[in-house]
């Protein structure tokens, strides 16, 4: 551990500290007062700030923005402070400091749970390029209208919500009258029992992924295939550049930006996945389908007449909230863009 | 395409405005009173509770028109859940169907009664509401009133759906055909477990995969073995004078307390922040050794194998229809499940079940006596040891789970009680719900029974009995406790426990006193009220009973007085001033 004086030094002493602090003042003030900084010196243009238009602007936000911070930041901030207490079941909170913590990383099944959310995470990544390719296919479409066919049959499922098309798999996985159990009966003379079998439980939610397409990933991946210029697919075909380069070489780095977009929702979503392992719980399966997340919602709210544990639950919720942030950081500073 | 425009304009400003005005009328703009009442007897549209309850709003409405009776259903799954967010968020209901655990967990949360019960009823002629139960006042748990700063004993609950004298059960349900088939009588069912697992070892050829329907719900199954063992072992830790007939009910829960969280580390930060006095640190938990975990667990593990394979992920739906199909021969319903049954069938065109060949019987889940662990000896299940040492605390009767008390019914949100005018409304309509004329309708429609004292059984309740043997129903049956109020390294004691008995063991214990070790756990420590509230508890009977003169009141304060004076002594002596391990006479 270095010394606090030492970091200081090779901060470059007190006056870089405070330089730097300077500079995110700044920074924090472009972005509040609506300036340039690369532009020092200009005058803050606070007829802008405080126009008519600003305001009834603001006002058209303030609806978002109150619900916002009712909603979303109080309930973030409450439980970032409760992350630091014994939470009792009349909800009153005792400060314990980071007890909660230490809970939470000694706690074995929490270990456990990480190689699970590892497995989801992985191929949650891996999963990201079928919807890709599919996009780019439907982009490669000649005909506008076969085109918009395609789109409109993709955008269909999303009026279903996934909840039933979760239900939907557990049916067609079940034990006794599973479509799919019948199947492999059939195939391999023995019945699987695909949603209470330790081994099997992951590769089966996996699989009711299928066709592993997103709806809303490909509207999103085919509107940043639509603002490229004409003129670089018309480059291309000059150059004769087949469809496996086009892909690798122009398509997949062209959309890299929309790429970012949805790989930071994947990355929050598969850290802190745990709906759809709910869904497929059993006694059985626990260890198989226990995730980060679902032991932050079992410690609230536990299937077994025990009380909850608050605390516990806040705490890992708050690692797993600076765990996310971390990686959507990272992504957004190490996946560049490309610009043509 | 202007006037398109125009016309569109038009219908979604007449759309906006009238969904303004549905959301003004919704939202209260009517000068009703509304209480909402929330049960686990759902779903409403596929239950017959609905046909009571909607009764009941009905009727009350019909008399009080500025009334608005909102009935709400919650799975009795996630009922725990609303409880937590609802009392924590500020909005539970008003009117809240709650079990005895239940209240015990929201005791501060909820209105005391006792006021009430000890006045008239405006719809009863008994002088005190709490007379029109069957039983009276001696039908009653006298608990905590909740917060430490109100200590005072009192009723919590208004019993509904219930009798103390009525066990109304999961019985299994069988396939008449099928059984005839195995060489066995469907006229004379199993009564004990011996008798049932010679049934199950003869359908055991028709059916190689297991002979009973079953959801994944491990906790129930296991129940009925568990609830088999601990016949009053909690009393075996007390003085003998806390376990004399007119206290021993009113103690159970305190000496439940007591064994299960008395005695244990780890918890001291806990319950330093919490403002309580930390229990002695001590060895292991009293439960962890008692004599009949082997048998109750080896009973445990072979019971469930008695389900049907790919229980552990069969839904409820699945398992009736495992059943309707003829899958299986055997299924466990409940009255209600029974309906959701029949209507299951129905729409399956199954309108030959129940019929002619197809028939059904039924039997109450069987008890457990000292012929069937002389079975499990026989087949090797447990040692004659293990059997030996069980024998004491086996039930060897049919059992009532209620014990002669009230056990569930309607609780009032504390909330209730700030505002007047709906306690007023809350306490006229529970006393509605619960007078005879009211629940003799009641009971037949939402196929129930009823703890208003001279409101028959409906004869389709009725049969979802065990006949009473003669020495009456055994009760305060223990065995399940060791289990279901500890956690285990899955934080989940079903899942440890279905891993040991089907699963692969995989924290490897070697026997069943390795298992209930692992699994208990003092979590209800947080339940134990400091000493002094106790004492205050004590106190204040002791001035009721100074203050009170008329001889019939006398005796019954007397035997409040007793009983809070016993619950003080029990946990000064048992859990606050105790030092060593809590031992087993």
């Amino acid at each position: 551990m270095k010394k606090l004086s030492v970091l200081i030094k090779e901060a470059g002493g007190k006056k870089g500290i405070l330089a730097a602090l300077k500079k995110i003042g700044l920074r924090f003030r472009n972005y509040i007062l609506d300036t340039d900084e690369m532009l020092p010196g200009q005058k803050i243009r606070w007829k802008r700030v405080f126009g008519l238009s600003s305001l009834i602007a603001f006002l058209f936000a303030l609806p978002a923005i109150v619900t916002n911070v009712i909603f979303d930041w109080i309930p973030m901030f409450d439980g970032i402070i409760k992350a630091f207490c014994y939470v009792d079941r009349s909800g009153e909170s005792y400060f314990i400091g980071l007890e909660n913590f230490k809970n939470v990383f000694t706690d074995p099944i929490l270990y456990k749970s990480i190689g699970n959310m590892l497995f989801f995470f992985v191929f949650n990544l891996i999963l990201m390029f079928p919807t890709i390719i599919c996009t780019v296919v439907m982009f490669r479409m000649k005909s506008a209208k076969v085109q918009y066919v395609y789109r409109v049959l993709l955008c269909l499922p999303m009026v279903v919500p996934s909840l039933v098309f979760t239900l939907l798999w557990i049916f067609v996985f079940g034990y006794n009258f599973g479509v799919m159990t019948d199947l492999a009966e059939k195939i391999f003379g023995e019945r699987y029992n695909f949603l209470g079998d330790p081994d099997l439980i992951k590769w089966t939610i996996l699989f009711t992924g299928i066709p592993w397409v997103t709806s809303n990933n490909v509207l999103i991946y085919i509107g940043g295939l639509n603002g490229i210029s004409e003129s670089v697919w018309d480059a291309a075909k000059l150059d004769g550049v087949g469809p496996i380069k086009k892909f690798f070489s122009l398509e997949l780095p062209l959309i890299v930006g929309q790429f970012k977009l949805v790989l930071i929702g994947v990355l929050g979503a598969s850290i802190t996945t745990y709906s759809t392992q709910l869904m497929y719980y059993n006694a059985a399966v626990h260890d198989a389908v226990m995730t980060p997340g679902l032991l932050m919602y079992f410690k609230a709210f536990p299937l077994t007449t025990v009380p909850a544990d608050y605390g516990y639950s806040y705490a890992l919720g708050l690692v797993l909230f600076v765990v996310s942030l971390t990686l959507s950081l990272l992504s957004m500073k190490f996946v560049k863009s490309a610009d043509y | 395409m202007k006037k398109l425009r125009s016309v569109l304009t038009v219908v979604m400003a007449a759309m906006l405005a009238a969904t303004l005005l549905i959301a003004s009328a919704c939202s209260g703009g009517g000068s009703k009173k509304e209480i909402v009442v929330m049960t686990w007897h759902g779903p409403y549209d596929s239950t017959q509770y609905y046909q009571g309850y909607k009764y009941l709003e009905e009727e009350y409405e019909k008399e009080h028109s500025d009334v608005d009776i909102v009935l709400r259903s919650e799975p009795d799954s996630q009922y725990s859940q609303i409880l937590e967010t609802g009392f924590s968020g500020g909005t539970a209901p008003d009117v809240i169907l709650m079990k005895s655990a239940q209240r015990s967990t929201y005791l501060s949360d909820l209105l005391d009664l006792t006021p009430y019960f000890l006045e008239k009823s405006a719809y009863s002629d008994s002088d005190r509401w709490i007379d029109d139960f069957i039983g009276g006042m001696n039908s009653f748990k006298l608990e905590n009133s909740g917060a430490d700063d109100e200590a005072a004993l009192g009723y919590m609950f208004v019993p509904f759906d219930s009798n103390p004298n009525f066990t109304e059960e999961t019985m299994f349900i069988f396939n008449t055909k099928q059984i005839a088939e195995a060489g066995l009588d469907p006229n004379d069912p199993p009564e004990t477990y011996e008798e049932f697992f010679t049934w199950m070892e003869a359908l055991r050829v028709d059916f190689p995969d297991g002979i009973i329907a079953g959801n994944s719900d491990v906790g129930t199954k296991l129940s009925h073995i568990h609830f088999e063992f601990g016949n009053h072992y909690f009393d075996s830790f007390f003085d003998e004078k806390y376990s004399t007939d007119d206290v021993s009910d009113a103690l159970f829960w305190d000496k439940t307390y007591i064994v299960l969280t008395y005695s244990q580390e780890g918890f001291e930060d806990e319950l330093d922040a919490a403002g309580r006095q930390v229990p002695i640190s001590g060895g292991p938990m009293a439960i962890d050794s008692a004599p009949y975990n082997d048998a109750m667990t080896e009973f445990g593990r072979h019971y469930l194998e008695q389900y049907r394979e790919g229980w552990i992920s069969t839904s409820d739906t699945d398992a009736s229809l495992l059943f309707t199909r003829g899958d299986v021969p055997m299924y466990t319903v409940t009255p209600n499940t029974y309906d959701t049954l029949l209507s299951d069938v129905a729409s399956m065109g199954g309108d030959k079940f129940n019929q002619g060949e197809n028939a059904t019987g039924m039997f109450p889940v069987p008890y457990l006596d000292a012929a069937t662990l002389d079975y499990a000896v026989e087949k090797g299940w447990i040692t004659q040891a293990q059997a030996d040492s069980a024998e004491p605390w086996i039930a060897g009767k049919y059992s009532a789970q209620t014990g002669g008390q009230f056990d569930f019914g309607f609780t009032v949100n504390r909330k209730v009680g700030e505002n007047q005018e709906k306690l007023d409304i809350v306490i006229d309509f529970l006393q509605f719900a619960t007078s005879k004329d009211i629940q003799e309708e009641y009971v037949v429609k939402a196929n129930s029974i009823s703890p208003i004292d001279g409101v028959p059984i409906p004869e389709s309740v009725s049969r979802f009995s065990s006949p009473e043997p003669e020495d009456g129903y055994a009760t305060q049956l223990v065995g399940g406790y060791a289990f279901e109020w500890g956690l285990g390294p899955d934080d989940n004691w079903g899942v440890t426990t279905y891993d040991y008995m089907l699963g692969e063991n995989k924290h490897g214990y070697k026997n069943a006193t390795e298992l209930i070790t692992a699994l208990s756990d003092p979590l209800w420590y947080g339940d134990i009220l400091q000493l002094s509230a106790y004492k205050e508890a004590m106190d204040t009977k002791q001035a009721e009973y100074d203050a009170t003169t008329d001889e019939a009141m006398k005796q019954i304060k007397e035997l409040e007085l007793k009983i809070a004076t016993y619950r003080y002594e029990l946990y000064k002596d048992y859990y606050y001033e105790k030092t060593g391990p809590l031992t087993s006479k």
